[in-house]
């Protein structure tokens, strides 16, 4: 018989956790701790409890100030007892048990978890009462979190046409997904044909965003560039006049283990091979109206990389100052503005944009992605940004 | 000029964040790992840890300097259900990012992680050597130095939605420097870096620009998958292995700040394949590299004239360059490092998707 009830989160502060050998505390340590607590504070405190038939001994889960920590409650002599976790998926026979430290506390025995205990997870406790004792097992089941499905909510390039030498997808999903082993969920089809094989850089730690909600797909350098053995053997990866699909498979399931269970699909045609480097000169600039709030707008004749267009660009006045507000990039990447938080003062402005800056072939301001070294040898840089004036007049 | 000096200002101000993070001797206790990757070690116990999701690397010593390879046999069926179960988490859920062999005791090294996004989890555990049991391995009372690897500028506009990080593909630690190659999950800036160790505040290290002409004609910056180093005519060279699969000798002496260098195709080891590891050895004094790939099984490549190989250069059917052969025994390696001049341990996947580790005698 299992029962679940809310607890009342317990109020010990973090801070007096602190292992003794720490004995400065950082701005860091404060700001992690500061962390722990708000991410405690996001947990659900849960309680759940199993109690086998005639014996008093029972096992709780219970938020305490570590986290959620596993409890055996009523035994004769607690000090004697050992308790040791395993996740319902891990064989207790063959398996270690989960890190973590038991103490006794108050009576009960208490077994805080190294690492939290996962929400919707499903737990073995082992619980032996004393040496002599034959041990006892509980099972208790953490709430999950709530069903809602995740899903691609967006994609980049978003352009219907693109470049035979694209370079990279961002595929965003609107909740953290699963890591580990993602390249089997993920297919780049040609439509009316077959699978094209190997398409994306496979690396180990794969292309994650710092929130697990953007991956970023390589597609295989070798496979682009002129001359190279990857590409003169399999061909290139997209080839002109086609049209593909990238597919993300139903299966995949978030980092909560729930799958999309809904296929995405990408479909865009491709046109020819894009070496032109972007060239702040051909950017046409909105410039706002003085006393406005206006976005600032910067067009592009060619779309430019999503991710990249947030860091690049950077507008300053002529004291200096950095402009502050909201930027957002549209049109399929060939638009760039920023929502002041001020209203615009009459002066000159400038806007500096990294080198870096890449369009979506891996063609950056300062280099072309593919040199041909017969044809054109690098000037070294001199200045890794580029600048442009606006001014708003009076 | 003005604006010259504002960047001088700015450099001067990076340069100083960086020496205070890098130039301090901090109690381990201080390290929290938000993500853990390549991990590898130096001398005398000393533990390199990659943290990409912060770009920095943690050089930790261990104290683990005692006792002997002689007579370690690893072996651990189903490994990454082990980890699962410490973690306390489903088998899936769970990542071994890389191993590390400690070259004084035979202890194994694993960088792990559990969940994603905020939930992620990452620590390194380590496997005794003579009893095969795990343990979480313990920051406390160790002493570190850190460097931060030098990110993009961040547009000011944009403040708060940087999600820019660089993979960091492998490291190792060669003749007094830390090299560690990586690859930006945005811009296209795959390179190798070199630091010098102990870090200081002067140097977060250089990064180093690796082009081989496939066809003498066009340059390439295609990310190193994995490399290791090796001795040609008492010069340290590394040897670095990229997607489908040129094998490239790269002198370390030419590794100078900011600059390009010319590595040399010196074997060309097939198509449609990645390699995922390697490990340089020596056996009837004649030097091999071992070489684990995703399509075409564990390679033993013979280095006898690594330093003599002709340039691969022109356009080459099959495979071409230094002698290799392919070991039947072992398949499904992912990772691997050395144990001991005569012994290594692998971890292989079998077909039912469960991991291995085990001891080999290195072919």
């Amino acid at each position: 018989m299992m029962e679940l009830k809310q607890m009342t989160p317990m109020t010990r502060i973090a801070v007096l956790n602190l292992r003794p050998a720490t004995r400065s505390v950082s701005a860091f340590q404060i700001c992690m701790l500061v962390l722990v607590a708000c991410l405690n504070q996001m947990c659900p405190r849960v309680s759940g409890q199993v109690s086998s038939s005639g014996n008093r001994i029972q096992a709780v889960v219970e938020a305490r100030a570590d986290g959620n920590c596993f409890v055996v409650q009523n035994l004769q002599d607690p000090s004697a007892a050992r308790v040791r976790v395993w996740h319902s998926d891990s064989n207790i026979e063959t398996s270690p048990s989960i890190l973590g430290a038991s103490s006794v506390d108050s009576g009960e025995l208490v077994f805080t978890p190294r690492f939290p205990v996962q929400l919707g997870a499903e737990y073995v406790i082992l619980v032996q009462p004393d040496p002599d004792a034959e041990p006892r097992s509980f099972r208790i089941v953490i709430p999950g979190e709530s069903e809602l499905r995740t899903e691609v909510v967006n994609f980049f390039p978003s352009a219907d046409q693109l470049p035979e030498n694209t370079l990279r997808f961002y595929v965003q999903f609107s909740a953290p997904m699963q890591k580990g082993d993602i390249y089997r969920y993920i297919r780049l089809k040609e439509v009316g044909g077959k699978d094209v094989e190997l398409p994306f850089l496979e690396i180990e730690q794969e292309f994650w965003s710092r929130d697990s909600k953007r991956l970023t797909l390589l597609l295989d350098p070798g496979r682009i560039k002129r001359g190279l053995k990857p590409r003169e053997e399999m061909g290139p990866v997209l080839a002109a006049g086609k049209t593909y699909e990238l597919i993300i498979d139903q299966n995949w399931t978030d980092a909560s283990g729930h799958e999309l269970g809904k296929e995405f699909a990408k479909r865009f045609q491709v046109i020819a091979e894009d070496h032109t480097q972007p060239d702040p000169a051909t950017w046409k600039i909105a410039v706002p109206t003085v006393g406005s709030r206006e976005p600032l707008q910067i067009l592009f004749p060619g779309p430019l990389d999503h991710a990249m267009l947030f860091l690049a660009i950077n507008v300053v006045d002529s004291g200096s100052n950095d402009v502050m507000g909201v930027v957002t990039v549209s049109e399929q990447e060939k638009k760039w503005s920023l929502l002041p938080i001020q209203n615009w003062k009459p002066g000159s402005y400038k806007i500096s944009v990294s080198k870096d800056l890449e369009d979506n072939s891996g063609n950056s301001i300062g280099r072309p992605f593919d040199v041909d070294l017969f044809e054109k040898t690098e000037s070294p840089e001199s200045t890794p940004m580029v600048e442009l004036e606006f001014e708003i007049p009076k | 000029m003005k604006y010259f000096s504002m960047q001088c200002l700015l450099g001067v101000m990076i340069a100083l964040a960086i020496g205070l993070n890098c130039n301090r001797s901090e109690a381990a206790d201080d390290v929290k790992l938000t993500s853990a990757g390549p991990i590898a070690f130096g001398p005398g116990g000393l533990l390199l840890v990659s943290d990409p999701m912060q770009a920095t690397i943690y050089a930790i010593e261990t104290g683990d300097t005692k006792g002997t390879v002689e007579g370690v046999n690893i072996d651990v069926e189903d490994v990454r259900g082990k980890v699962a179960s410490l973690m306390g988490a489903k088998s899936d859920d769970v990542r071994i990012n890389d191993l590390a062999i400690n070259p004084v005791n035979g202890t194994v090294y694993l960088s792990v992680s559990r969940g994603s996004g905020t939930a992620e989890i990452s620590t390194i555990l380590t496997i005794d050597p003579k009893s095969n049991s795990f343990n979480e391995f313990d920051f406390a009372g160790k002493k570190s130095t850190r460097t931060i690897l030098p990110n993009a500028a961040e547009s000011k506009q944009a403040r708060g939605v940087n999600q820019r990080l660089e993979a960091i593909t492998d490291m190792a630690f060669v003749d007094g420097q830390v090299f560690v190659a990586g690859l930006s999950n945005e811009e296209f800036a795959s390179n190798l870096r070199a630091i010098s160790y102990p870090f200081n505040n002067t140097d977060s290290g250089s990064s180093i620009e690796i082009y081989h002409g496939a066809h003498g004609k066009f340059e390439t910056r295609s990310p190193i998958r994995t490399f290791a180093a090796m001795t040609v005519d008492d010069e340290v060279n590394l040897l670095a292995a990229y997607t489908c699969t040129p094998l490239v000798r790269i002198p370390v002496g030419q590794l100078q700040p900011e600059t390009k260098v010319k590595g040399t195709t010196i074997a060309e080891l097939g198509n449609r394949n990645r390699p995922l590891d390697m490990v340089v050895y020596k056996k009837d004094k004649k030097d091999y590299a071992l070489m684990a790939n995703s399509a075409r099984g564990v390679m033993k490549i013979d280095l006898s004239n690594a330093g003599t190989q002709a340039a691969i250069t022109t356009k080459i059917d099959g495979t071409e360059g230094l002698p290799y052969e392919t070991i039947k025994d072992l398949t499904g390696v992912m990772q691997l490092d050395g144990l001991s001049p005569t012994q290594g341990v692998v971890l292989i996947r079998d077909e039912s998707g469960k991991e291995h580790l085990k001891t080999i005698i290195l072919p």
